[in-house]
């Protein structure tokens, strides 16, 4: 059995102990609320000595205290985040893309019937310069709907470039960030102090980097390092590296590291991957199709002027001009300057309106893309609804996984002011019992001293 | 008339001796536990030593008076002091964790209030503390 040096060491000991312990335990109830801070726990080992073969027991030994963190399901949070941070880039253009083109009444599918129903009228009636100068200003409105059409692409793919602009600027501040606390963990850590919630904080930051670029978080020889999908560093320890921005010479966002190297297509995840992916695959897509649908409704139509003759019994004219480079979309014009120069007779005689069935043809037969205009411009709004909903769905999903990851996350980490509260209920009642326990020592104690045990 | 412990006592004596002893060990243990924050081992100790107190006690009172002499008074008073020694010590952690485990309980409840309703919260707190 211990002496009274002994008690007293380990009473003192375990004041110093516990007095640790609720102070992390005040701190866990002071910071409940407190996003992305994780539970303390108190690293607490029973110290003990030898002393001629026999371990003597020397009470409680304060060892320090370590945060509550599951660095898997951190990295899994993190990948969860990048694939929203995507997901919310490309939903957010592809709905503003939507918008443009998912018009009943106007646009681009709306024209071309308003179009060949003016035409139609005008077979009744083909020496009406009112109903010619009708199908003329139905082929101008067409030629402005494409023209909105691309410049809603065109619009799109500048917000993805902005996108990527503004992301790249905010991972550069975040890495500094990063480096820093990095840095002042490390000092922390070295003078024994608190790198609890400097970690806290890091981790923080390093979820907010997540939503902005796909990275992967490594530990070299202790140091932690954050680099981008493809490997590019952008925090080794206490140092940051820059991206920067560079616009290619289609207007395009193109990303580089911090040696100058072109990484644009080999990031991923992250508004920056979203916007690449945007920017680079799903409205070149989307411009292809407006402009093939654009170039090819202009031949047809021009053929079908062509075998026919205007008002005045010269051979039909081409309707639409398109630029030889460039969008077919954002440069169709209309090439007729009178309503007269529409070709819709098929023996130059005014009466005639022969060749408007000829015109009349281009609305159902098939272009060379192999579906009719309307067609290919329905399937056009089709892909653009399908892109969104896919990615809608996409973004959905993980938000959903993400929330049962951070509550799972929440779970194992974040403090519960019930748990704390029932924990301190039962040190309480325990406290009780013992000074009950203590009392009735006493008056053992008492007892003993009254049978003149203490009289000698 | 003092009435002195027979041979036949000894015995009670040293089983007093043992059972004042095992006590001295769980208030170590004890101690130890509320150190350690092993709420467990000490609800257990605590367990142990009411059962150990309520048979020196029954013990106690069934013998007294009762005087022990020679060695036997002498071990059994050594055996009394170190309990009470260890247990002013153990008093002593036991007001003090007390009194920190009822600021925390203070500091949840505040919390919880603040979380449910914020301005009584802040009020009730301000009020207690004047």
């Amino acid at each position: 059995m211990i002496g009274l040096n002994g008690s007293l060491s380990i009473a003192t000991e375990a004041l110093g102990a516990q007095t640790a312990a609720l102070e992390v335990t005040n701190n866990n109830i002071a910071n409940a609320n407190t996003p992305g801070y994780s539970r303390q726990i108190v690293s607490l080992s029973s110290a003990a000595s030898i002393q001629n073969g026999t371990t003597v027991d020397e009470g409680v030994s304060y060892q320090g205290f370590t945060s509550v963190r599951d660095a898997v399901l951190d990295m899994a949070i993190n990948a969860a985040t990048s694939d929203q941070g995507s997901l919310t880039a490309q939903n957010t253009l592809l709905t503003q893309i939507n918008s443009a083109f998912s018009g009943t009444t106007t646009g681009i599918g709306a024209s071309i019937s308003t179009l060949f129903s003016d035409l139609s009228a005008l077979s009744t009636n083909p020496s009406d310069s009112s109903a010619r100068q009708t199908v003329l200003s139905d082929a101008g409105a067409l030629a402005n709907m494409f023209h909105q059409g691309a410049a809603a692409l065109s619009n799109a793919s500048s917000a993805a470039n902005q996108q990527v602009s503004s992301a790249v600027a905010q991972v550069n501040q975040l890495s500094q960030q990063i480096a820093s606390l990095n840095g002042q963990i490390v000092s922390a850590e070295a003078g024994g102090g608190d790198g609890g919630a400097l970690t806290d904080q890091r981790d923080e930051l390093t979820t907010q980097l997540s939503q902005l670029i796909g990275v992967s978080t490594t530990q070299t020889n202790g140091t932690p390092t954050l680099t981008t999908t493809n490997g590019s560093p952008l925090v080794i320890g206490a140092s940051s590296y820059q991206l920067q921005v560079t616009t290619a010479p289609d207007g395009t966002a193109h990303v580089l590291d911090g040696q100058g190297n072109d990484i644009t297509n080999e990031l991923s995840g992250g508004t920056i991957g979203g916007a690449i992916t945007a920017q680079d695959n799903t409205i070149p897509a989307l411009s292809q199709q407006l402009d093939a649908l654009a170039s090819q409704f202009a031949t047809a139509m021009n053929s079908a002027q062509a075998a026919g003759y205007d008002l005045n019994g010269n051979p039909g004219a081409a309707m639409f001009t398109v630029p030889a480079t460039g969008s077919a979309a954002a440069g169709i014009t209309v090439a007729l300057t009178s309503g007269s120069q529409i070709a819709a007779s098929s023996d130059g005689s005014s009466g005639s309106s022969g060749n408007v069935q000829a015109l009349l043809a281009v609305q159902t037969n098939n272009l060379p893309s192999g579906a009719s205009p309307t067609n290919s411009y329905a399937t056009l709004v089709g892909n653009i609804g399908f892109a969104g909903s896919q990615v809608s769905a996409g973004l959905t999903a993980t938000t959903s996984s993400l929330q049962q990851l951070t509550t799972q996350q929440d779970s194992e980490s974040a403090v519960s002011i019930d748990e704390e509260t029932a924990n301190l209920i039962r040190y309480q009642q325990a406290y009780s019992a013992s000074a009950r326990v203590i009392s009735t020592i006493n008056d053992i104690y008492t007892t003993l001293m009254n049978m003149s045990l203490g009289d000698g | 008339m003092e009435q002195r412990i027979g041979s036949a006592n000894i015995d009670v004596v040293a089983t007093w001796v043992e059972l004042l002893r095992d006590l001295e060990r769980e208030v170590q243990a004890a101690t130890s536990a509320i150190g350690c924050n092993q709420l467990t081992d000490l609800e257990e100790s605590l367990w142990r030593q009411e059962t150990l107190c309520g048979r020196l006690k029954r013990s106690i009172t069934a013998i007294c008076p009762a005087t022990p002499g020679g060695t036997s008074r002498a071990s059994l008073r050594e055996a009394a002091s170190r309990l009470k020694t260890q247990t002013a010590i153990y008093e002593k952690l036991v007001v003090h964790s007390s009194r920190s485990t009822a600021i925390l309980q203070h500091l949840c409840s505040l919390y919880r209030n603040a979380a449910q309703h914020p301005g009584r919260a802040i009020y009730s707190s301000i009020s207690h503390e004047a």
